[in-house]
């Protein structure tokens, strides 16, 4: 993740409080899809930039998870969502997520 | 729906980290407005 976004993000969460904070993910694949979570869950798995140790531990949801598709609206989601969730490794991304969090694979 | 809301979006602040290659920060932002929660950040990343 760009470094100047993590730092973004660790000033936020410094400011209003980790309890509030919530990351939603718009990312094209599963590795890009870690790395984010990673990172404002655990800490840089890079290494390299301000979250590097700084476990943030974040609520983070990808836009494609049911959790999140359950709160917007269907008509809504399939209009803004539902081409690019098609193109997409979407079921993949929801899937590394949930073993991501520790939970069993399916 | 707004008056279903498991996650409990009301009140929240929102990190959005849309990809150019994915979704972009502006969509999402679009799928979720009207549920209560605020965009404090949002950003689309381009990785080539």
């Amino acid at each position: 993740m760009d470094l100047e976004v993590q730092g973004r993000i660790k000033e936020l969460a410094e400011s209003l409080g980790r309890a509030n904070l919530m990351v939603v993910l718009g990312a094209p694949n599963v590795d890009s899809s870690l790395i984010q979570f990673e990172t404002v869950t655990r800490g840089d798995p890079t290494y390299s930039g301000p979250l590097a140790g700084v476990e943030l531990g974040l609520d983070t949801y990808h836009i494609f998870e049911p959790a999140m598709k359950a709160v917007i609206d269907a008509e809504k989601y399939e209009e803004l969502l539902g081409t690019i969730e098609l193109a997409l490794e979407a079921e993949t991304i929801v899937q590394a997520l949930r073993e991501a969090r520790g939970a069993p694979a399916q | 729906m707004a008056g279903m809301n498991p996650l409990g979006l009301e009140g929240k602040k929102l990190i959005v980290l849309g990809e150019r290659d994915g979704v972009p920060a502006q969509t999402i932002e679009q799928a979720l407005e009207s549920l209560g929660a605020e965009v404090v950040y949002s950003t689309t990343q381009c990785f080539v």
